[in-house]
């Protein structure tokens, strides 16, 4: 059987992959993409917890992070598509009218 | 692994009646939204704040009735406690004062459609949830009926450029924010096999030094940081307060820090205060950044409701020092004065930006420093109230704001956080020129004719009211009646500190 641990790992490496894409990319529709990727490096993490532990929480937690992620991009998706409305584009840099 | 159906009893609904209430509510101010008799701003407007009323009035029942002990419910999903229902009190008559707020101004049609009040009450259940519950899996889904919810509002509501560009900046970095919270549980539940908070606290007694426990607390802090708008994490408060409507600025700067602060306290007190040695330096830290860099950068601000988001965040800063002082059993201090600067942050707050409501109308959405010139002159009791508000703020003695610090500083010094006080000591002075500048402006300076012309406020009586029970409670909270409201706080907390 994998040591736990390794699902941890490759769980952290998911996670930090996804921070830095919300973070620094310019698309928003691959920032909602790397949201995506963290909520699935925690889901990644809760299984493989509830499975060492014996414990169902962690496997309930995961339907649940699941509902919420596509409420999530539901909302987010229609924001894009109210942004490229207005502006005719989905990149980040046209966000500027509020500073400082 | 042991299933059992819990049992729906009676009190069950009668204890969590509100939250069903705002769910039920939301999916008939839905339907109405899409009805034809039915789809008029007055429906709406007398669905809304009649449900608010009704659910303020059960949960101050609710509140008087319960005990010292609080009943738990759903294996842990629900927790009918007094801080729960102090929670839930103040979020309702949060929403409801900022509903009749939005009721008098030109954002009335706006805001009171079938689909705005059907996400509006979607949020108050969320934030009703989300302060009630001993369960981290109820208090995520909690945390993001009401997120998500805020997202969709500010852009919706009145569909500006800015308050679009508001809403997608604040829904990219809650999004985050909330996949790091949940990062934070998930290893916190794989140190210690639960995800319920009560259970958290007698686990992490045993296993303390874990790598991931502390992974999992340093995460949870963060997640947390981020939805306080403390300082590394703040970007999105001011972007998302001066793009949203202000009446939902309001709510948010207000309703949403209550439910953050009332999570935080249960997480911390309630379940991380075992390995308070780690997360004690990294919120201390949060703490001192926000109170000298919000307080710096509400200097070079000349939106209001920008200057006054920065504000948030150092008032912020205020209650995350009490966090830190919260840690190792001496939470009977300082969980008092969280829940007593809440209360006087609340109203002030509510009082400030029912006077910027007034001020606002189609042509000028948002009021600038320099259009409070000369207000004095114009519209005294305006003005008065106003600088009531800006000295409570920046803590001067015959006010609350003066008070609930002083509180705040007690518990931190009772825990000998003496350089985290300094600091905030600091940042307090600096906070008072930008107070003071507002202050300045309406009394001793004459108004230019062009801006005179451009905010012409109409006489609003539910302003009138809000604004003169606002500067009412900040007078005597701050002169004779502040140690009622503080056995009111203490009262509320014995649910966490055992008291």
């Amino acid at each position: 059987m994998v040591p736990v641990e390794f699902y941890f790992v490759l769980a952290c490496v998911m996670f930090m992959l996804g921070l830095f894409g919300a973070l620094f990319r310019r698309n928003l529709i691959m920032v909602l993409m790397s949201i995506e990727l963290m909520l699935n490096a925690v889901n990644l993490v809760f299984v493989a917890a509830g499975r060492a532990t014996g414990n169902v929480d962690g496997q309930v937690m995961v339907l649940f992070v699941i509902t919420v992620a596509a409420c999530e991009a539901a909302v987010g998706l229609a924001m894009v598509i109210a942004l490229f409305r207005k502006y005719g584009t989905i990149n980040t840099d046209i966000l500027r009218l509020l500073r400082g | 692994m042991n299933f059992q159906i819990p049992q729906l009893t009676l009190s069950f609904y009668g204890a969590s009646f509100p939250i069903i209430l705002f769910c039920v509510t939301g999916i008939v101010a839905l339907l109405m939204g899409v009805s034809k008799n039915y789809k008029s701003v007055r429906a709406s407007y007398w669905l809304n704040n009649s449900v608010l009323v009704v659910a303020l009035l059960a949960i101050i029942r609710q509140y008087a009735v319960t005990g010292a002990a609080s009943e738990v419910f759903l294996s842990g999903g629900f927790v009918a406690g007094r801080l729960g229902y102090f929670g839930q009190g103040v979020i309702v008559g949060i929403a409801l004062v900022v509903s009749l707020l939005m009721g008098e101004g030109y954002m009335k049609p706006k805001f009171f459609r079938g689909e705005i009040i059907a996400l509006f009450h979607m949020v108050l259940a969320g934030m009703l949830t989300m302060v009630a519950t001993d369960d981290l899996i109820t208090l995520f889904v909690g945390l993001e009926m009401a997120s998500i919810g805020i997202y969709a509002l500010i852009g919706y509501v009145n569909p500006t450029k800015i308050s679009q560009e508001g809403a997608i900046k604040y829904f990219v970095l809650g999004a985050v924010a909330a996949a790091i919270l949940l990062f934070g549980f998930a290893f916190l539940y794989a140190a210690t096999g639960t995800l319920r908070i009560s259970e958290i606290s007698a686990a992490v007694g045993k296993i303390s030094g874990h790598p991931w426990i502390e992974l999992g607390t340093i995460l949870t802090i963060t997640g947390i940081a981020f939805k306080m708008a403390l300082v590394p994490f703040h970007m999105w408060a001011p972007d998302a307060y001066e793009g949203a409507p202000t009446g939902l600025t309001a709510f948010m700067a207000t309703a949403m820090k209550t439910m953050i602060m009332v999570a935080a306290i249960r997480i911390f007190e309630g379940g991380l205060d075992g390995v308070h040695s780690v997360w004690v330096p990294v919120i201390g830290f949060m703490a001192a950044a926000s109170l000298l860099f919000a307080n710096i950068m509400a200097l070079a601000q000349q939106s209001m409701k920008r200057m006054l988001a920065y504000s948030s965040i150092a008032h912020s800063g205020y209650m995350a020092l009490a966090i830190a002082a919260m840690s190792g059993g001496v939470g009977q201090y300082s969980v008092p004065s969280i829940l007593f600067y809440l209360m006087a942050y609340v109203i002030v707050s509510l009082g400030a930006f029912a006077v910027i409501m007034w001020l606002e109308n189609e042509r000028c959405e948002n009021i600038i420093i320099d259009d409070m010139t000369g207000l004095a002159k114009q519209h005294p009791y305006a003005a008065v109230a106003l600088a009531v508000f800006m000295l409570s703020l920046g803590g001067m003695p015959p006010t609350v704001g003066f008070i609930s610090k002083l509180y705040i500083f007690n518990a931190a010094l009772s825990n000998n956080l003496v350089g985290l006080v300094v600091v905030a000591a600091i940042g307090s002075t600096i906070s008072l020129y930008y107070y003071m500048r507002i202050i300045v402006r309406m009394f001793m300076m004459d108004a230019s004719p062009v801006l005179g012309a451009l905010i012409k406020p109409t006489k609003s009586l539910v302003t009138t009211c809000v604004v003169a029970a606002s500067v009412l409670a900040i007078l005597l909270l701050g002169t004779i009646l502040p140690e009622a409201a503080l056995r009111v706080a203490k009262h509320s907390s014995g649910e966490v500190t055992g008291g």
